[in-house]
């Protein structure tokens, strides 16, 4: 009797009564799902978790953006006033976003070292830039990111310098940059801030290069460690202390 | 329980088991994301290098190097619109930067010294107006034993100007100074210089008993506090165009462009004052008629400058 007092109390409650409760049931259920789902989600882009890329044998390639725009450009003349063309800040910004794809993209993407940069940076500015510099301006030797890369920044700002005759002879562009991607480094996502300017000029034929640089970096996520280091081109070679 | 109450409880475990899971790890990812989004990761690790150009422009980056800083009275570079000052250079100052040892040495030429061919050393500069700058160098070199690469020269009212659109500058005052003439009248400490004050502050030599003595050290002083108030600023690489492109319109350059004197304006201002040195060159009244000559001690003193550019024993 009393055992089928529930079966019978059921039985007792309006149909509809019976088919609401199930509907509420699956309702919640399935969005208590779709959340659990959605965060675990957001935790795959994370790079915190090597099983949510099991299905990785047909993933796409992870995206990269790179949006670093230009900013103000302005031009300061030690004789008569100059122009700062717009193929010229073209041309200036064209080797801030190459430098930015072959110095950061690249290296965070292959986890490879850098390759020939003689098209972005003079000799001088290069042989420091692949040198006692390099763990600051070439961001090689982190993890790998497997997961969205964002390149953003600040709009670029260009101050050109023309001599006494008005002709430009550089430019200065200022770099505010954020760079975040995802990692299989248990932990959190790498975030890299680089901020500073780049010294540029037009070598013999014409082309925008890197001349001279004024960056700071700080890096941190991906495990690691947090050790600092301070160099300076052009001071003594024992005033750069360690690397990464 | 009754059986049903005990489905509904398990129905209801069901459902907010995984909710609770969801926003336990919700709450975890938010944390962590909050954590990294901060401007400054906590821990970060931070770099800074500097790529300072100014060793790249003359050969070899290491190697020391002179320059030639000079200031006339000229009232404007057209000769015949300066009629109170034919543009004699009654301050010149030989700046010696030694990049290796981050540091520098101002010698401080007074006007009267005595040039090679037995002038006063502030004519050599109208004497060949075809080649000022690069006479005058030669004339100092002469003296200094120092090979200069660059002169930079300014007269009266560039002077004035430049040091107004750099925003004037802040300076240590020495010692009183009350002279009408110069228009200077300054109390001893801290104070900051507008063009016309500076300029003021460089000409005054009659409230010293040394004269010019005295006024050429303020001048090199003036220039050292010119350089850590630019510091003090912390210009970005735009700014230094800004000063440079300053620097240009109210000078005359010889050795160096535009473009070279960037690199040396970004190096300058890695320099710490402190490690520039200011000095009088020693000289005495034993030349012709109202002439300086270089004393015994200058020729120790300009051994240790000219060696390295700097000065290590003086």
């Amino acid at each position: 009797m009393d055992g089928a007092t529930p079966r019978a109390i059921r039985r007792d409650q309006p149909e509809r009564s019976r088919l609401l409760l199930g509907h509420r049931t699956r309702v919640v259920v399935a969005v208590s799902f779709a959340i659990v789902a959605t965060v675990f989600a957001g935790c795959s882009g994370g790079g915190s978790s090597d099983s949510s890329s099991t299905s990785s044998t047909a993933a796409p390639a992870a995206k990269t953006n790179l949006a670093v725009p230009m900013g103000e450009v302005v031009a300061d003349s030690a004789g008569p006033p100059a122009q700062f063309t717009p193929e010229q800040s073209q041309a200036v910004m064209k080797v801030v976003t190459d430098y930015l794809a072959v110095a950061t993209v690249f290296p965070l993407r292959t986890a490879k070292p850098v390759g020939d940069l003689s098209g972005l940076f003079d000799a001088g500015a290069l042989a420091a830039a692949t040198g006692v510099d390099r763990p600051v301006v070439l961001d090689e030797g982190l993890p790998k990111v497997t997961g969205v890369l964002d390149v953003v920044g600040q709009p670029v700002r260009i101050v050109a310098l023309a001599d006494q005759n008005g002709g430009i002879v550089l430019a200065t562009a200022t770099l505010d940059l954020d760079i975040q991607g995802a990692t299989k480094v248990p932990g959190s996502p790498l975030r890299i801030l680089r901020r500073g300017d780049l010294v540029l000029a037009p070598d013999a034929g014409g082309a925008w290069k890197v001349t001279g640089y004024n960056l700071a970096v700080a890096r941190a996520g991906a495990g690691l460690d947090p050790t600092t280091t301070t160099a300076a081109v052009g001071a003594t070679p024992q005033s750069a202390k360690g690397t990464r | 329980m009754t059986r049903q109450g005990r489905r509904r409880r398990a129905v209801a475990a069901l459902v907010v088991s995984p909710l609770l899971c969801g926003i336990l790890v919700a709450g975890l990812v938010s944390a962590a994301w909050l954590a990294l989004g901060s401007p400054q990761p906590a821990g970060a690790t931070w770099f800074q290098v500097t790529k300072l150009g100014s060793a790249r422009f003359i050969g070899q980056p290491d190697q020391p190097f002179f320059v030639l800083a000079v200031g006339t009275g000229a009232r404007s570079d057209d000769p015949n619109e300066s009629h109170d000052d034919p543009g004699l250079a009654d301050a010149v100052h030989v700046i010696g930067v030694n990049p290796a040892l981050n540091a520098a040495t101002i010698i401080d030429i007074p006007r009267d010294t005595e040039g090679p061919t037995g002038q006063k050393i502030n004519s050599y500069i109208v004497s060949n107006p075809e080649n000022d700058l690069r006479g005058m160098a030669d004339a100092v070199s002469d003296v200094t034993g120092a090979p200069i690469s660059y002169v930079i020269r300014v007269n009266f009212p560039n002077f004035v100007q430049m040091i107004d659109e750099m925003g004037g500058v802040d300076i240590d005052i020495p010692a009183p100074m009350n002279d009408e003439f110069s228009g200077a009248v300054f109390d001893p400490g801290p104070t900051h210089l507008n063009g016309d004050q500076a300029l003021s502050f460089s000409r005054d030599r009659h409230s010293f008993t040394n004269g010019d003595l005295t006024r050429t050290s303020n001048q090199g002083l003036l220039l050292i506090s010119a350089l850590a108030t630019l510091k003090a600023r912390n210009p970005s690489g735009g700014d230094t165009v800004r000063l440079i492109a300053t620097l240009g319109r109210h000078t005359k350059l010889d050795g160096i462009g535009v473009g070279e004197l960037f690199h040396l304006g970004e190096y300058a201002l890695t320099l710490d004052p402190a490690n520039i040195k200011n000095v009088v060159l020693p000289v005495g009244n034993s030349g012709n008629g109202t002439n300086l000559a270089k004393t015994g001690d200058a020729a120790s003193l300009l051994a240790d400058f000219t060696d390295d550019a700097v000065l290590q024993n003086h």
